[in-house]
């Protein structure tokens, strides 16, 4: 009897600190991080064309993605220029771009918790050379993920394409 | 065949009072009887020997240490075994039947010692249900713990999460609004390949009504 009650015991204290353990985990690792209040940008102008073939290994995380309608329409694509920013929460982000025209990135805001990667949403426009306003538009997107936004043409008949990714620190 | 039955077996416990003497004497004669036919007994006497040396001469360099340091513990472990061999009274015990000095020193030690390996020996079955019972009320706690998000199986389709064991979930991009301002545009989302590490992609693809206007974007 002393020894089933010595053991009943032991029990109730091995599950009274393991849930103080899980407790105290629980503490330590569980709860969610602020929202981030910058976002580490990557902004990549892209020239798509059928002169040449292949991707260009900057864009080597695009390659697959450049595989796959619209963009198989093309046969070479070639990075024209890189921008790497970080963005402010709600202050606009005004980028020129090569062609003279301009990018405004806005980080509006991000979420996300335990289960699933962090969503930023994300305002930009588009401006042409002239100033006149081409697109504007709000995404909300995981952390990392690329938006492509493309389909005019530049010179030589090539095709223009800003690939735009984001990561929350 | 002798008719004594089989000869008692000794604990490491009652060989290590034996080995400090602390057996009664007919217990120590029926120990000693016992080592006489068991050679292995025998070897584990030798070895509890040595190390109830090894703990007894640690012990002394200690106490010494503390008793040349500690002025204090000197007065307080004399005042403590005056009490012990008074049986509580506060006499001082006569000077002819007190133990030397290092024997005193070891003998609590071997006691504690053959104490604590007494306990042990007596209670090893509590130990083991207590070391059991902890061991599966960690494994409960972790079982009911976070986990991570099992595979769901709905990749490829558009608008389905994409959950993976080890990782946080995925979700496709959503443009939530899009204004363009001369031609039309076009939304599409691009699915990772199985084997592609990358997310989704947006894509808008905007298209001029009237091509040879405007320019590039």
């Amino acid at each position: 009897m002393t020894g089933f009650r010595c053991a009943l015991l032991a029990c109730a204290v091995s599950i009274a600190l393991a849930s103080g353990s899980r407790g105290v985990m629980a503490q330590a690792g569980g709860d969610p991080p602020p929202p981030p209040t910058t976002a580490n940008c990557q902004i990549l102008e892209i020239k798509a064309s059928n002169e040449g073939d292949g991707v260009d290994p900057d864009l080597k995380p695009l390659a697959r993605k450049l595989k796959k309608p619209p963009f198989s329409s093309w046969k070479a694509f070639k990075l024209l220029k890189r921008h790497d920013k970080t963005v402010e929460k709600m202050k606009a982000l005004n980028l020129g771009l090569v062609t003279g025209s301009k990018l405004t990135l806005l980080f509006r805001g991000a979420s996300g918790g335990q289960t699933h990667k962090t969503r930023l949403r994300l305002g930009f426009t588009l401006d042409d050379k002239n100033g006149k306003r081409k697109v504007d538009g709000t995404i909300n997107v995981d952390s990392g993920d690329y938006s492509l936004i493309g389909g005019d043409t530049i010179e030589g008949g090539a095709t223009y394409i800003v690939a735009v990714s984001c990561k929350a620190p | 065949m002798s008719g004594t039955g089989p000869r008692k077996r000794y604990t490491d416990a009652e060989l290590m009072l034996y080995a400090d003497g602390e057996l009664p004497p007919e217990e120590a004669r029926g120990v000693a009887a016992y080592l006489a036919e068991d050679a292995e007994a025998r070897l584990k006497l030798e070895s509890l020997r040595q190390v109830g040396e090894a703990v007894r001469t640690y012990a002394e360099l200690e106490t010494d240490r503390a008793e040349v340091e500690v002025p204090a513990f000197a007065d307080m472990w004399s005042r403590i075994e005056r009490r012990i061999h008074a049986n509580g009274i506060s006499e001082p015990t006569p000077a002819h039947i007190r133990a030397p000095a290092a024997v005193r020193r070891a003998r609590p030690v071997a006691a504690m010692w053959a104490a604590m390996r007494r306990w042990f020996e007596d209670h090893r079955g509590h130990v083991l249900t207590s070391a059991i019972s902890a061991g599966v009320a960690c494994a409960i706690m972790l079982a009911l713990g976070p986990s991570w998000h099992a595979v769901d199986g709905g990749r490829g389709e558009h608008g389905t999460s994409h959950v993976i064991k080890g990782k946080l979930v995925s979700q496709p991009p959503e443009v939530e609004g899009l204004e363009v301002y001369e031609g039309s545009g076009t939304i599409l989302t691009l699915e990772p390949d199985e084997d592609d590490d990358s997310g989704a992609a947006a894509v808008i693809w905007i298209s001029n009504d009237d091509t040879d206007l405007e320019g590039p974007i």
